[in-house]
């Protein structure tokens, strides 16, 4: 079990935490992170933050948009490998 | 001094100088054909009416490759071969950098057009300066330095290295040299040198380990050339034994492991040599003593070169060592120190006095193919007042292959800086690809024996 929850909320931390330090207040759970400014290397960031925090490998085949699009899309990425595990 | 004529002038004519599938010439043969080639060249109307121009040859490896290269040779042009797995982009930025005076487009010494070619800014070097060197060749390293500066060679260090690396190789002419290798990188210490010694070169298909070991036994081999690449696919081959009756087996392009030196030693009974091949100096070191007992180490220097390691870097000097690097202009002397070259490889010694490489002396880190210098984010870090020192360093990506991490020692170990400040900065002054992924507050850091941080 990882130490952090996953959820939305989490993801959403880790993402303001690291590529994205100027995430306003209360974005939600399904709010774009592409419009606030997410690019392809802030995904490949993301991909190494995972690993480290949640424990979750990225599969290259799993860096597509929308398993990065919004917290909630995040966490699914990631339940699925803890559900699959 | 022409080096092309003072080949000829050593060659015995009716003795075989390249044997390849489609093509046998004789050094007379040879001499004619490229003579026949140099004055159609010379004829035409794209050829550049000028001293010295530079041509860039776009040709396939083939023997009429190096009647192409002899009669640009000839005409005292300087060379500069065009690798055919460069994209548009990067021969658009080769014929910029050497202001490429024409190209010659070529299917065989027979077929070819000549393109003219012009810049729209004069060259950033002194024409006059680079002529008076008597060039032959411009040579691009494939550095890890991101921009290639361009190695400049002219006939009379061609000379010099063929010369000091015959000391060890001892090619004469009773050797038949099998030849594997892509001639627009490997021509010079190799080819020229075989012409100059009177050898016979065999061209076999780089990718057809069966027709390389039938023409080693039927033109009876003696020397081969060639990449751990070409050894593990020859190991395979069911008559790999015959192999075995090689003088020398030389293995270059890339490290060789030990499996492969294994593998290749099992099957043949022939020990591989490594050698030590680089643009700026020839072939200064090569594996003759310890191929059997020793087969990962490049071996110990020619009897004309002189090596020592500088705080870890291995340090060449002798005969041969480039002119020039032409971008930016940095003549032969301006880049030795008392004569000694850094090569920019970090090598150790063992008490036999062989040599191994061990890596680069400045790490780039390359993520996915975006250089990105530690140097350039360490100093960013130490920007930060809570930061006394930090070494920034490769860690594996699955898909880009490297992103930078940073380890770092604060001024105060009990109050570190905040991860998420030192991020901000990196992300304010670097591009995206170069803020490092994780920050590790360290006590210490790896130093090399001079107190440098140690980058390998």
């Amino acid at each position: 079990m990882p130490a952090i929850a996953i959820s939305p909320g989490t993801m959403i931390e880790l993402v303001r935490e690291t590529v994205l330090p100027d995430l306003p207040a209360g974005f939600s759970a399904e709010a774009d992170f592409f419009e606030a400014g997410l690019d392809s290397m802030g995904v490949m960031q993301l991909v190494m933050y995972l690993e480290e925090r949640f424990g979750k490998k990225v599969d290259p085949t799993e860096l597509s948009r929308a398993n990065f699009r919004s917290g909630l899309a995040m966490a699914a990425l990631v339940m699925g490998q803890v559900a699959g595990a | 001094m022409n080096i092309v004529d003072l080949i000829f002038s050593r060659s015995t004519a009716a003795h075989p100088a390249i044997i390849s599938t489609e093509l046998q010439l004789s050094y007379g043969e040879l001499e004619t054909r490229m003579k026949t080639c140099a004055q159609r060249m010379s004829a035409d109307s794209a050829w550049p009416r000028k001293e010295r121009p530079r041509i860039g040859l776009n040709a396939p490896s083939s023997a009429d490759y190096i009647v192409l290269a002899l009669s640009i040779l000839q005409q005292n042009a300087c060379f500069v071969p065009i690798p055919n797995e460069l994209t548009t982009a990067e021969r658009a930025q080769l014929a910029r950098s050497t202001a490429l005076d024409a190209i010659v487009h070529a299917q065989n010494a027979e077929e070819w057009r000549i393109e003219a070619v012009t810049h729209d800014s004069p060259p950033a070097f002194d024409e006059a300066v680079l002529s008076a060197l008597n060039p032959a060749f411009i040579r691009f390293s494939s550095g890890t330095t991101g921009a290639s500066k361009g190695i400049v060679i002219s006939h009379e260090t061609l000379l010099a290295r063929i010369t000091a690396a015959n000391e060890g190789l001892r090619i004469g002419s009773q050797d038949r040299v099998l030849w594997v290798l892509p001639m627009a990188h490997h021509f010079a210490v190799s080819i020229v040198l075989y012409l100059y010694h009177g050898a016979t070169t065999i061209l076999a298909p780089a990718s057809d380990p069966k027709v390389m070991i039938e023409m080693m036994r039927s033109h009876g081999a003696t020397v081969m050339y060639g990449s751990p690449y070409h050894y593990t696919m020859l190991s395979g081959q069911p008559d790999a034994a015959s192999l075995g009756s090689l003088r020398l087996a030389v293995s270059t392009a890339f490290a060789l492991t030990n499996e492969v030196a294994e593998l290749f030693a099992s099957k043949t009974g022939l020990h591989l040599t490594q050698g030590m091949g680089i643009i700026e100096a020839g072939l200064p070191i090569l594996n003759l003593q310890h191929s059997k007992d020793k087969p990962t180490s490049i071996g110990q220097p020619l009897p004309a070169f002189e090596v020592k390691l500088d705080d870890g870097e291995l340090m060449l000097r002798g005969p041969g060592i480039f002119d020039a690097y032409l971008t930016p202009w940095q003549p032969r002397e301006a880049v030795l120190r008392d004569g000694w070259f850094a090569t920019g490889d970090v090598a150790e010694v063992d008490t036999d006095g062989c040599y191994y490489l061990r890596g680069r002396v400045r790490s780039v880190i390359n993520v996915g193919g975006l250089k990105c210098f530690p140097e350039e984010v360490e100093a960013v870090l130490c920007s930060h007042p809570g930061v006394k020192a930090a070494r920034v360093s490769a860690r594996a990506h699955p898909a880009l292959g490297a992103m930078p991490t940073a380890d770092i020692i604060p001024q105060d170990a009990s109050a570190p800086p905040a991860v998420i400040e030192l991020r901000k900065l990196c992300q304010e002054r670097l591009s995206a690809y170069k803020v490092p992924l994780f920050y590790t507050f360290v006590t210490e850091l790896p130093l090399t024996a001079s107190g440098k941080l140690r980058r390998y």
